[in-house]
């Protein structure tokens, strides 16, 4: 819920392009910055990515899904993690769940929780254990991930809809269809998120009783 | 979202039909034709003429239509929320945006639904960083490997009571529990696909697919297509 499944044709052309831009530039800085791995983090990447795409069968309430990001996210590590958003939202993308166009900018979204979460949780895990650091990360890094989605929204709608030219009398001001969508948008992100930070600290709890060795 | 991957999947590397057997490439360059007259076109009786158009390319390509419209929905469902912030009091906008979501979603599902993955994913690893061209396939391969047993987890779940369904706090505790295995599972197991790949003689690059380029003339039929859908665009809006 969190992250954008705004379909082709919906935003204008030069956003979507600045999206696709901006998710290349990420992903061609991450995957330098990794290009001395190992291929077992490679395979990991891939791995988790999987259990992603697994964890979005998880519903929440009727049109939202886990999103699983900060976990993924705190596990690889933020330039790892943004290949991660970037790999599962083109895989979506081909499935016709969310458009092929707007492939950069669910990556930005989806990005800016993966890339947040670790930094986070290693600052909370000082004082805190795995559960409740990693609960408090990914309510941190989702919140960063929804300021990220108002940003995209609010540029979309301050250039107008880009089916405005039908009737450019009847186009709404960019700030009120910026408030709506807040407001409709709103109850879901806060159940979205209690959900997602009770995952997230069910799993870390978990994993620092079974394999305290994968987390950081 | 797990089973909607697998069936198309199953639908991509089981057809024989033209579009199967057209290359990877030729049905790329259809999308990208159809798709770029969907983002610039604002004539509805066009967008409902070639959502039409695009029906009976699914059915011509013996993909489940019904099926794939489904799968199309999705958009729909998760745009309703910014379709409805963005409601200006006509139905013109909302079915402008409507047709072009329905329109472009239902070509990708075309476009996965005729063309194995690693067909699919060959010309894009050419254009990407490895650590995503390769990702990329492997997350599909990866993602096979997971779904059977992240099925009977949930099953089990739901059976012993650990998932209600109901949404409640208890609900995501235990699904968390159980993602927490599937990542354990997940860890293991890319370990070993790792050790497999060094045994193999891992070269760098993992995707060496080469069927996505291989012309025939059944790659006319999407280039035709997409002309065609083009023309009528222009013949459309022309009169």
């Amino acid at each position: 819920m969190t992250h954008l499944h705004i379909a082709d044709g919906v935003l204008p052309v030069w956003l979507w392009l600045s999206g696709l831009a901006i998710a290349a530039l990420c992903a061609g800085v991450a995957s330098y910055l990794h290009r001395h791995d190992r291929a077992d983090r490679l395979t990991l990447l891939a791995s988790l990515c999987a259990v992603m795409l697994a964890a979005m069968s998880v519903p929440i309430g009727p049109l939202g899904h886990l999103s699983f990001a900060p976990m993924v996210g705190i596990l690889l590590g933020p330039g790892l993690g943004f290949l991660a958003a970037l790999l599962v939202n083109g895989t979506l993308a081909l499935l016709g769940h969310g458009g092929l166009t707007v492939v950069g900018l669910n990556t930005c979204v989806l990005g800016a929780a993966t890339m947040s979460a670790r930094p986070a949780y290693m600052l909370l895990r000082r004082g805190l254990a795995p559960g409740r650091a990693g609960a408090l990360a990914a309510i941190a890094a989702l919140l960063f991930s929804v300021a990220a989605l108002c940003v995209v929204i609010a540029l979309a709608n301050r250039a107008g809809a880009p089916g405005a030219a039908l009737d450019p009398e009847h186009d709404l001001p960019g700030g009120v269809a910026t408030g709506r969508f807040v407001l409709l948008s709103s109850p879901f992100w806060v159940i979205a998120i209690a959900a997602e930070a009770l995952v997230t600290s069910s799993v870390l709890s978990f994993l620092a009783r079974v394999r305290p060795e994968l987390l950081p | 979202m797990s089973h909607d991957l697998a069936l198309v999947d199953t639908w991509a590397s089981s057809g024989k039909s033209l579009w199967h057997r057209a290359s990877a490439l030729s049905k790329l360059a259809f999308v990208a034709l159809v798709l770029g007259t969907i983002l610039t076109t604002h004539s509805l009786p066009y967008l409902l003429a070639l959502y039409a158009g695009l029906c009976v390319v699914v059915l011509w390509a013996r993909v489940p239509l019904g099926a794939a419209v489904m799968l199309s929905l999705y958009p729909v469902l998760f745009s309703s929320l910014y379709l409805l912030s963005r409601w200006d009091g006509t139905w013109q906008l909302p079915a402008l945006l409507l047709l072009r979501s329905l329109s472009s979603s239902l070509l990708a599902v075309l476009l996965v639904g005729t063309t194995p993955y690693p067909d699919l994913f060959a010309p894009i690893a050419r254009v990407t960083p490895r650590l995503v061209g390769d990702g990329l396939f492997l997350t599909y391969r990866a993602f096979f490997g997971l779904i059977a047993r992240a099925d009977r987890m949930w099953i089990a779940l739901k059976l012993r009571g650990g998932l209600s369904g109901r949404g409640l706090p208890r609900d995501f505790r235990s699904a968390g529990e159980g993602l927490g295995q599937l990542v354990v599972h997940s860890y293991d197991r890319s370990q070993r696909l790792y050790a497999i790949m060094h045994i193999r003689g891992h070269s760098g690059r993992v995707c060496g697919c080469r069927h996505w380029a291989e012309f025939g003339a059944e790659d006319l039929v999407p280039i035709l297509c997409g002309t065609l859908l083009v023309l009528a665009r222009f013949w459309l809006e022309a009169r």
